[in-house]
Order: structure tokens, then C-alpha cells, then sequence
């Protein structure tokens, strides 16, 4: 009887082990989604009970193995950055595996031609993405579709504003998933369903197009276990995160010396991320918790940071960004984060991390005369900073990655600007006064100081245009010159605007899920 | 003496001493209001008003104590402090001053700090006092 059930339950799954696949074996569907993230696992929630098969293919197991997330090593160059091995989860659920649960929506200003910010302006614009945001907190556990500070505040009624006037500095709301695990949480929908297939430890190690690279015919999928396997589809998406979406177009060089997609070299380009950094301080004439602005992690469901309004960076030709605010006692007791996130090991790093965090946790509700300011900020596209290929290559046989980040003197400008404007504007309210840290006073000094961090947010490696010279996809996500080969994920951001990219991501993920729905129907 | 001509120089002689010392003190308070910025002096220690007074001079160094003395007396509003001025109403006019800087963008950057003009000057005198 329990042998019974156990057959029915295993053919009911459809999740294959690609290390027990007799080797050389061809999967076919209609659908190939490639990685397990945030984004492919929202694309393929979004083809259950659909009349299409869906191959969904990751990488690793549905738990932790250094083997497969060894396959992430690569070299960092430039900005000094975290090591490449431990930024990203190679597993099922990819890096919501570990991540905090940020999230927040891009402004409207993120997505417009900014004549101040080389290479911006997405061929969208934030009417397009708000019916996905809607959807993607859904898949986030988020609350309501709601991140204006008048509706927080209804429920919250101690979210008082640092500032009364909200015309130069105005309250950005995040609001926090659990975090969603979605390795826990999908993993079930997933392989209980029966038109999607997932295949897991099915590293794609190579894509292959017709002649004139127009068309993907078949991706290449192998193992540590020493198997290999061919995947044919009507259609291709890849959903592996910024820098493995470009590493794989990059390395598939068979038909093209400089990998697929990339004829204008923009691939592995324009990679960018948030800069993360200790700021300043802001000291108030009266001690205050600012609950509006405080979190206390795996409680908080809302709150807010500072971020400067649209005409005011217009008229200071600034980029986006946001500054949060952490008691000053415990801020001085915390770590940089580019000194914690110092393992290559994902797990060790992230031990750090919270080890990190435990003084913040406890001060968070008193009352407080001085703030740590944080600021979190974008940067502008730049074609040096980038991801381009190496000739060591890891065990499955891929040339390995190699980040340059490099930042512009735009970057520290900016920051340096909105704090002046807090500055201007706290001081005009009488309620408090800022300063900048060392690193900022200098107007002439373009240097980055040693505590100079990221968000762990990659973004723009196949950046969207309707332009194929100025981007790698289009407006609807398929890769320009080839018809059925889709990119999802941050890797298609034009710019980084302040928020944490997870939400947007989502939201591009599930608009690129209905345009898909309309193009199988024609091939 | 008759007791209404006693009563008289002895008016005469109290005033002769208190009015040139109630001068005094006013002068003394004056300065006292001038360098010290209320709201700064609130969130910061003595040390720090000193260390942000030698970064203005540092940055303008040509100011000297009366220059800076009368840079603040000037232009209250529409108001001049004078010596005789009291207080709390010098406090209150530097109070709209430094308001009107943040207002019209009249703000320096000193040792990190983002002050109003005025507000540094004062940090100025109260370190060369």
C-alpha cells in the first residue's frame, strides 16, 4: 500500500533529478524558464494548469550545496565588492533563499530620459509596471498596494514625518516580506503541478541558436555528476540574475565570437548596483524614536526613508537615492557590511551579517537624540563597469565571471547633495542638524572609502532599450535580433533607481509572463 | 545736608555707579548671546562649537572678532542688535536669521557640519572669545 502511494506521488511530481537522467537525454516543452529564482519561479506559478509545458530548470537542489554554488566564484576588479561565490543562492528559490524581505517600488522619474544620467530612460514607464506591482506583492506577502505615507499612517498612527514639508524631502514607504523563502513556499505548486517540470542540478552551460543566430534552437544542461542533457523549446527565458544571465550569453560563443545577443557589445555591461554606505549623522533638538523611519527585523512591515523629490534632483542634476536612519548608539557598534559579507561561504557571510545587526535590534523603540544616516543610493549606468568572461573556467566548463564595478564621481556628488538638502531642510524646521562624514567633505574628492558597500543587487547586465545599439532586450524583454529568447530579472534594468530590486524585478517578471502567454499562442 | 539734598546726591551717586555697570553687564551679555548658537549648543558640547568655529575660520579666514561681531549684528530682519539689546530678543532675531540662511540657501559646510551662515559665525566668535 505505501509502495503504491509512493509511485503515484513520485509520477505525480514533476520534478526530475537531471543527475538521474540517463546521460545525453533531449527535454522537450514549450516553455523553457532557466533558474529558479524570484523570477522564473514567478513566470512559472503563472503557467499552472495552462495547456503548455513548462521546463523549469535550476541549477541546484532545493537546498545548499557548495559544489553547485561554487559554480558562482569569479573575480572582482574595481570597487572593491563582495565576493561573487557567496552574493547569489544556487538553489531552488535562488537568493530569496537568504534575502531581508525590502521592498519598494520604483518613482516614476526612475524610468524617464534624466539628460543629467548617461544611457537612462527604460522604454517603459512606471504606468506600465503599476497593474505587476499589484500582482507582485502577492507573490511577496506584502500588504496593500499602497505606498503612499497618508494610507500607512491610518494604521500607524505613530509614523510622525521628521519633516513637516515634504516638497524637497519627502518619505519613500518600503514594506517588508516575511521574506518570502520562495523555495519553501513554491516548491510544492511547482512540482505538484502538472505541466511544469522542473529539473534541478540542470546547470545551462551553453545556448545554441540556428545559423544566423536568430532563433535559439537548444540549451545545454550538465552536472557535477558528469551527465549532460539537450533542452528544445518554442521559447527561451533566462531568469539566472544579472550576472549569470550575461555570463551564459556571453560563454554561448559557438555561433558568435562574442556570445549571443551581444552584436553591439552591450552585454555584461552597465552593471550596476546600489551603493550602501554610512553617511552622516542627524542630530535632533528634541530625542525622538522616528518610528517611521526605525525596523526591527522580522517585525517591522513598514516604514520609511528620506528620498528627495523629483524636481529637486532635476534641478541638481543628482541620481536617486534614499537615506535611512538607525540610532547612533547602535550604528557605532555595527560593522560595515562590506566587512561582514567577507566569506565565500554564503551561509558564514550571512552569520556575520546578523551578528552584526543584534544592537540595532535592541534599541530600536527608545527614544533617541542622533540617528546614523544610511544612505542607499543608484548608479548611473556605465558601459566600464561590467561583467565580461575569464579563461579559468569551473568544473562544469563555463569560462567563470569577473565583476568590474566601477563608480563615478556623479555617485558621490549626489549623496553628497542630498544631504546637503536634508541638511537645508532640517535645519529650516529647526528640528534637527546633519553632518556628513569625512568622506563626503571634500567637493573635489572623488575617492570611495574603505567601507564603501553594495545592496547584493545586480542589475542592467542586458539592459531594456527599444534601441538594439543601446540595449540587449526590448521593451517586452526578448533579446533584440533573436525571436524567441526572453531575459527576466534585474539583468534588464535600466537603472537602478533607490529600492531594492526584488519587487520591480517581480513586477517585469510577471509583465514578461503575459506577453509570453500571447506569443506561444503564435509560434 | 538737608535730608531731600541727601536723598538726591545719593540717587545721583547710585546711578553714577549702577548705570555704567548695567552698560557693562549688557555689553557682556551681548557678546555671551552672539557666541553662543542656541540650537547648536543644544546637540553639541563646548568642544565641538570650538572645533566648528576654527573650521569657519579655517575656510574664511580673513573674518577677525569684530568682523564677526558685526556681520551678526547686522541685518536682523529688517533690525539692528545693538548692545543694549536684550537677550532674549538678540536670541530671537538670530533665531530668524539662521532661519532665513536655511530659507535663501545661505548655508556652509563646516567639518561636515551643514549650518546655517550665521550659526557658524556665531561657532566663529565663540572660538576666538
Amino acid at each position: 500500500m505505501c509502495t503504491f502511494f509512493f509511485i503515484v506521488i513520485k509520477s505525480l511530481s514533476m520534478h526530475i533529478d537531471a543527475r538521474n537522467l540517463e546521460n545525453n537525454s533531449v527535454i522537450e516543452g514549450d516553455i523553457c524558464i532557466v533558474g529558479a529564482g524570484a523570477a522564473g519561479i514567478s513566470i512559472a506559478l503563472e503557467w499552472i494548469n495552462s495547456p503548455y509545458k513548462v521546463i523549469l530548470l535550476e541549477g541546484g537542489g532545493f537546498s545548499y550545496d557548495d559544489r553547485v554554488q561554487e559554480l558562482y566564484d569569479g573575480k572582482t576588479t574595481g570597487q572593491p565588492y563582495y565576493p561573487l561565490k557567496s552574493c547569489r543562492l544556487h538553489y531552488f528559490g535562488g537568493t530569496t533563499g537568504h534575502w531581508a524581505g525590502f521592498c519598494s517600488t520604483l518613482d516614476p522619474i526612475d524610468f524617464r530620459k534624466r539628460d543629467w544620467i548617461p544611457e537612462s530612460g527604460w522604454p517603459i514607464n512606471r504606468d506600465d509596471l503599476d497593474p505587476f506591482y499589484a500582482r507582485a506583492q502577492k507573490n511577496l506577502d506584502l500588504g496593500p498596494y499602497n505606498y503612499s505615507l497618508s494610507f500607512w499612517q491610518k494604521t500607524h498612527p505613530l509614523f510622525k514625518p521628521l519633516l513637516a514639508d515634504d516638497r524637497v524631502v519627502w518619505n519613500k514607504i518600503w514594506q517588508f516580506s516575511p521574506p518570502t523563502r520562495f523555495g519553501e513556499k513554491y516548491k510544492a505548486p511547482i512540482v505538484n503541478a502538472k505541466n511544469i517540470h522542473l529539473y534541478t542540478y540542470a546547470n545551462v552551460t551553453d545556448i545554441t541558436a540556428n545559423e544566423n543566430t536568430s532563433h535559439i534552437k537548444e540549451v545545454t544542461i550538465k552536472n557535477y555528476a558528469g551527465k549532460h542533457h539537450k533542452v528544445r523549446a518554442k521559447i527561451f527565458v533566462l531568469a539566472c540574475c544579472a550576472i549569470q544571465n550575461a555570463r551564459v550569453l556571453l560563454a554561448s560563443d559557438k555561433q558568435n565570437p562574442k556570445g549571443l545577443g551581444n552584436g553591439n557589445d552591450l552585454v555584461g555591461r552597465n552593471f550596476m548596483e546600489h551603493i550602501e554606505i554610512n553617511s552622516g549623522e542627524l542630530w535632533l533638538g528634541r530625542p525622538d524614536p522616528l518610528h517611521l523611519y526605525c525596523i526591527n527585523f522580522g517585525i517591522t512591515k513598514v516604514r520609511s526613508e528620506l528620498a528627495i523629490s523629483e524636481n529637486k534632483q532635476e534641478e541638481n542634476k543628482i541620481l536617486n537615492g534614499t537615506i535611512s536612519l538607525t540610532p547612533l548608539s547602535a550604528a557605532k557598534t555595527m560593522k560595515p557590511m562590506i566587512e561582514l559579507w567577507n566569506d565565500n561561504d554564503p551561509r558564514k557571510s550571512l552569520e556575520n551579517m546578523k551578528d552584526g545587526e543584534t544592537a540595532d535590534r535592541k534599541e530600536v523603540s527608545d527614544k533617541h537624540r542622533s540617528y546614523q544616516l544610511f544612505t542607499r543610493i543608484e548608479q548611473a549606468p556605465n558601459p566600464e563597469s561590467r561583467i565580461t568572461l575569464e579563461s579559468e573556467r569551473d568544473s562544469l566548463g563555463v569560462p567563470r565571471a569577473t565583476l568590474h564595478w566601477v563608480l563615478t564621481p556623479l555617485e558621490k556628488r549626489s549623496i553628497r547633495k542630498i544631504h546637503e538638502l536634508l541638511g537645508q531642510q532640517v535645519g529650516l524646521e529647526g528640528v534637527a542638524r546633519i553632518k556628513m562624514l569625512d568622506y563626503l567633505q571634500d567637493e573635489n574628492d572623488n575617492s570611495w572609502p574603505s567601507f564603501t558597500g553594495g545592496g547584493w543587487h545586480h542589475m542592467g547586465t542586458t539592459r531594456m532599450s527599444g534601441d538594439p545599439k543601446k540595449g540587449v532586450v526590448d521593451a517586452n524583454c526578448r533579446v533584440h535580433g533573436i525571436d524567441n529568447l526572453f531575459i527576466a530579472g534585474s539583468s534588464c534594468f535600466v537603472t537602478a533607481g533607490a529600492p531594492n530590486p526584488t519587487l520591480t524585478l517581480t513586477a517585469l517578471s510577471l509583465r514578461l509572463s503575459d506577453h509570453l502567454k500571447e506569443t506561444v499562442k503564435g509560434v | 545736608m538737608k535730608r531731600s539734598a541727601f536723598i538726591y546726591y545719593s540717587l545721583i551717586g547710585t546711578a553714577a555707579v549702577v548705570v555704567p555697570s548695567l552698560r557693562c553687564s549688557n555689553n557682556h551679555n551681548y557678546l555671551q548671546v552672539l557666541r553662543q548658537p542656541k540650537f547648536l549648543s543644544h546637540i553639541c558640547d563646548a568642544a565641538t562649537l570650538l572645533y566648528i568655529g576654527k573650521g569657519y575660520l579655517e575656510n574664511f579666514p580673513l573674518y577677525n572678532k569684530e568682523q564677526l561681531v558685526n556681520k551678526l549684528m547686522k541685518e536682523n530682519g529688517g533690525k539692528t542688535i545693538s548692545k543694549n539689546t536684550g537677550s532674549s530678543l538678540i536670541t530671537s532675531l538670530l533665531d530668524k536669521k539662521i532661519k532665513a540662511d536655511f530659507e535663501s540657501g545661505r548655508t556652509v559646510v563646516i567639518k561636515g557640519w551643514i549650518l546655517a551662515e550665521t550659526e557658524a559665525q556665531q561657532c566663529a566668535l565663540f572660538s576666538l572669545s
